[in-house]
């Protein structure tokens, strides 16, 4: 008792803040080049989503009839309309951002060793953060969020199975309508935003049922979290609104005109996180609509089950070794997504024998398998060869954004500084 | 010590070897909520999938004989739907891309797609992209109150013509 007397911070003991964290922590949980604040950041832009979310909701009427009239009122009516609806559409791209970096750095830091259920429950979370990205993407009713859902729905047709049912479930029907309009408003307002909670309420405890951040060497010292954890923490959310507020005031989110339900833009492109599927479905839709991204949710559902030979963890990718490894991986698989890149391009209009099969995409599928492969037996570790399978996975993923952004009028190939011709 | 208390009486009850009558309405009780559980799960799916969907028909007019024009190809805005008129009679083909759903367009040599490059030509038939499929041709058919009808459920081999009979002069029944 006289403790708490002594120490005014010891008083905030049944604060929330001390449910999160623990009293003392680790010297070792301070370094801030561990985390990147990554998860910390992603709570801000969470927050910052559901409070400008909320507003809104104020305005926005999920009708077909009125929903492009009521997001024209939010830019141009309603006082504050176009700064909030940046912030939550510029959020929502930081926060998918924050979520895939974070999973990427536990990956690479070997933190869910021994936390296999933690490791779960982030994928539950990058899944409902996808999920919420895509339904909000429909809600504004103009060209482009007409067109991207159709096509995306209609990728659902090339699962096999499965997809025609799910797409009769999220869509109420054949295409996309008032049906699949208030399905896509109810999962993004109520359902996914509660699940998310509930698996960030789940996330946070585990995080200290496990001991808080993994990797605490032995000989390490405990320090108060008031002020050393909780400054930084707090310096780096002030750091995060302001900049999540700059930024929404200085870029406008863009709107599209009226959806035209029968002719498509031209090109249509569906938002940078979700670009590289559009990209990998114009070599292929079983390939890069249903193959790729598989593979890559199988990759990282048997993670940590395949990670059981080192006990190393919380630092980033392990032994020096490993880090030239894995530099040269992804290296090689930079130079060579760019040649088979190069190659597809060039050789277009001259459809091969077999596109399905002879396209970038299912180059790199093959090059994961055989850089994971390599790079396992050279180090001898199977994390290594996880890490190796994931390099060229994002080194795909990254590239196919990259020249999806570059994709002009029908779908062709033009550099930055070429001009688009005029297309009716 | 309470909680065993409690077993010795369920204990005797039972048989020596069996579960006891706590053990047993216990389990009873999860299979039961589970059961409910499910049931609720299977029942809010089932609702979510509609038994009646809105949207246009599969099977349509399309207008008179007399509307469509000699030597020429007609896009169908509304009904994403093209139809071509020449001397063989009439055709009707999607104007929907097999890839992903989006409205194909006319161009000089066939038709293309602008979502993701996939190029048809003038039948329908592949020639580069991403599709792996032609676009359909539908049957076509002239009924009693002298429109041509369309029937999206029937498809007909690419460039199937009908209707040959009709005069070109004949200004629609």
């Amino acid at each position: 008792m006289s403790r708490e007397a002594d120490e005014p911070h010891l008083r905030m003991r049944r604060n929330f803040v001390f449910h999160v964290h623990p009293l003392r922590v680790s010297e070792h949980a301070l370094n801030p080049w561990l985390t990147l604040g990554l998860g910390i950041l992603t709570g801000v832009l969470f927050f910052l989503l559901c409070a400008s979310g909320a507003l809104l909701m104020i305005y926005y009427i999920p009708s077909t009839e009125r929903a492009y009239d009521s997001m024209l009122d939010i830019q141009h009516a309603v006082a504050f309309g176009p700064f909030v609806r940046a912030l939550h559409r510029w959020s929502a791209h930081g926060m998918v951002a924050c979520v895939g970096l974070h999973l990427v750095r536990v990956a690479a830091c070997a933190a869910y060793r021994g936390r296999t259920l933690n490791w779960f429950i982030g994928l539950a979370l990058l899944a409902s953060t996808l999920g919420l990205a895509y339904t909000g993407y429909l809600l504004p009713w103009d060209q482009r969020a007409y067109w991207a859902v159709t096509v995306s729905a209609n990728l659902l047709d090339h699962f096999p199975w499965l997809g025609a049912p799910l797409k009769e479930l999220f869509l109420g029907g054949e295409r996309v309508g008032q049906a699949a309009l208030i399905r896509f408003y109810t999962l993004h307002v109520f359902v996914l935003p509660v699940v998310l909670l509930a698996l960030l309420g789940l996330h946070l405890w585990r995080i200290r049922k496990d001991g808080g951040l993994a990797g605490r060497p032995a000989d390490d010292r405990l320090l108060p979290a008031w002020p050393h954890l909780l400054l930084r923490e707090a310096i780096l959310v002030l750091c995060a609104l302001a900049v999540a507020g700059l930024f929404a005031a200085l870029v406008d989110a863009p709107l599209g005109g009226r959806p035209d339900l029968h002719h498509p833009s031209n090109p249509d492109k569906a938002p940078w996180f979700f670009l590289w599927v559009q990209e990998m479905v114009s070599y292929s839709a079983p390939v890069g609509g249903v193959a790729f991204p598989s593979l890559a949710v199988l990759l990282l559902v048997v993670w940590p089950f395949a990670d059981r030979g080192e006990r190393a963890t919380g630092r980033w990718l392990g032994a020096p070794r490993s880090r030239w490894l894995l530099g040269a991986v992804v290296l090689s698989a930079a130079a060579a997504f760019a040649s088979l890149e190069w190659a597809y391009l060039a050789g277009e209009g001259c459809a091969g024998s077999h596109p399905d099969l002879l396209n970038p995409a299912s180059g790199m599928l093959v090059l994961a398998a055989v850089a994971a492969a390599a790079a396992g037996w050279v180090d001898r570790s199977r994390r290594t060869a996880l890490l190796a399978a994931l390099g060229v996975t994002l080194v795909a993923v990254v590239g196919c954004i990259l020249v999806g952004l570059c994709r002009g009028p029908d779908w062709i190939f033009y550099w930055p500084w070429e001009d688009w011709p005029l297309v009716g | 010590m309470a909680e065993e208390h409690d077993r010795q009486p369920a204990e005797q009850v039972g048989d020596a070897d069996g579960p006891s009558r706590r053990d047993f309405l216990v389990g009873s009780g999860r299979a039961v909520l589970c059961a409910c559980a499910l049931g609720a799960a299977a029942g809010s799916l089932r609702l979510a999938i509609p038994r009646v969907q809105d949207g246009p028909p599969a099977r349509f007019p399309v207008g008179r004989p007399g509307d469509f024009q000699m030597r020429t190809l007609t896009w169908l805005r509304e009904r994403d739907l093209f139809v071509l008129r020449d001397e063989g009679g009439f055709g009707a083909m999607s104007a929907r891309c097999t890839h992903l759903g989006c409205t194909v367009r006319r161009t000089a040599d066939g038709f293309y797609c602008p979502c993701h490059g996939a190029r048809f030509g003038l039948a329908g038939e592949l020639v580069s992209g991403p599709a792996r499929e032609p676009l359909p041709w539908y049957r076509l058919s002239l009924e009693p109150d002298g429109k041509l009808w369309v029937d999206r459920r029937e498809e007909v081999s690419a460039g199937t013509r009908s209707l040959g009979e009709i005069e070109a002069g004949e200004a629609g029944g």
